[in-house]
């Protein structure tokens, strides 16, 4: 084929053909770069969606830790560390009018009280919060006390923060985003590549913007990897 | 390279145009899906912790009302002995038991209401669980609504997503045709493929501008 052409046709089909090569390599750069980037996104989402999904789990996890503590204190020991508060006071009381009482009433009094001073030695034992520890000035049960020690047990459960994989979720999101969007400059560069294959006037500037745009294509998707959106 | 026909021109053009039609609308089907995947998380994240609010705040409110409720109880005990005294007479030493009963009364009340006003962080509970035991009616149905939104987010994003999906599909189909085009060149199976494929792209444009509206 070569043979046949005239030697000043020759000169001519060179340049061109030299643009056809680059047309063609522009239009695959443009599609492998395109298709990598929407690869890479679609990575990114999925990985999106199951740090999501660990928020969910692990809001669950939270909750239930969190809600089981609280039923423990203060449905559990709470109304029976009170109850044994309020005959702590009884016996005080009914002390306190013995000392002032004579007789007769001094006797039944200090029965009384007697009473619940015994109620309370019988029932005021571990594992019930007893302590001094969880007694209030006024005499009542330190709840909130007692809850923050009961989940202070389980550390693990307490440090369980939701937010964290969905913070992680939302970057990976975030980040697969940016990722799909700069095919958007590849797939331009597509279109400039086949403009450049049927129109030969602005060949070279179509060839040139289409490079740069796979370039800046290429060059995002690089950027993604390194840095945090 | 030799002088292109305006077959090829157009042709060249459309897939170009496809490409860039195609990027833009997976960039909207995955906007669309990211939203919806979130949305329908946190509508699935929001009513445990609704739950987790109702039952620990009224665990620690019932607690609360309880022990105000021994306290009034014992008072009227006390008050009640009292009163049966003064009534039928009887023995000094039940008008002072009563007496006694009910000064312990008066501190259970008081005891009771201090017990309420402990502020959870000076005791060093978690946030997440403070938030929990103090939550309000309020906050609850912010809580509530909050997750509703997030329903009705995930509804608009997933119709947005099936939308720009059906785009997609109409992009492939205008990818298949124009290539079929290019197989069968500027004859009547060429010119009529290439149309085809036009008004393909066309529609898959449309579509996607829809699915933007929703």
């Amino acid at each position: 084929m070569a043979e046949s052409v005239p030697p000043a046709e020759e000169g001519a089909r060179e340049p061109d053909e030299g643009y056809a090569r680059a047309a063609a390599i522009l239009l695959a750069l443009a599609a492998v770069v395109g298709i990598t980037l929407g690869a890479r996104a679609s990575l990114l989402s999925s990985d999106a969606t199951d740090a999501w999904q660990s928020a969910v789990r692990q809001e669950i996890k939270r909750a239930a830790a969190s809600v089981e503590d609280v039923r423990f204190v203060y449905s559990d020991e709470g109304p029976q560390v009170f109850s044994i508060d309020v005959a702590r006071l009884r016996a005080e009381e009914l002390r306190k009018a013995a000392a002032a009482a004579t007789g007769q009433a001094r006797e039944v009094l200090t029965l009384e009280a007697e009473t619940y001073s015994r109620y309370v030695a019988q029932v005021a034992k571990p594992p019930l919060p007893v302590g001094a520890r969880y007694r209030t000035p006024e005499g009542g049960f330190d709840a909130p006390k007692r809850l923050a020690d009961n989940r202070r047990r389980y550390p693990d459960l307490v440090a369980i923060d939701p937010q964290e994989p969905q913070r992680a979720g939302d970057e990976l999101s975030r980040r697969a985003m940016f990722e799909i969007a700069a095919t958007i400059p590849a797939a331009l560069a597509f279109l400039l590549g086949a403009l450049a294959e049927v129109f030969a006037r602005p060949r070279r500037w179509l060839l040139l913007g289409g490079a740069a745009a796979v370039a800046a294509a290429a060059v995002a998707g690089v950027v993604l990897e390194v840095v945090t959106v | 390279m030799t002088r292109s026909t305006r077959f090829e021109q157009i042709l060249a053009v459309l897939v170009g145009l496809t490409a860039v039609v195609a990027a833009l609308l997976a960039t909207l089907q995955l906007d669309a899906s990211r939203q919806g995947d979130r949305a329908a998380q946190l509508s699935a994240r929001l009513p445990a912790r609704v739950f987790e609010h109702i039952a620990a705040s009224t665990l620690r409110s019932s607690f609360h009302l309880d022990s105000q409720r021994d306290g009034v109880g014992l008072a009227v005990e006390a008050l009640g002995r009292q009163l049966a005294v003064l009534e039928r007479g009887g023995p000094d030493f039940e008008d002072a038991i009563g007496r006694a009963h009910l000064k312990a009364a008066e501190r259970a009340i008081e005891a009771a209401k201090a017990m309420e006003k402990i502020d959870p962080a000076s005791r060093g509970v978690d946030r997440l669980t403070r938030e929990a035991i103090l939550a309000t009616i309020p906050q609850l149905n912010a809580l509530v609504a909050e997750q509703g939104r997030q329903v009705d987010l995930g509804d608009r994003y997933s119709a947005r997503g099936s939308k720009s999906v059906f785009a997609l599909s109409l992009v492939a189909i205008a990818a298949a045709l124009l290539g079929l085009a290019a197989v069968f060149r500027a004859g009547a199976g060429g010119r009529i493929a290439l149309a085809a494929g036009a008004l393909s792209l066309a529609l898959a444009t449309g579509w996607g501008a829809w699915a933007l509206t929703i």
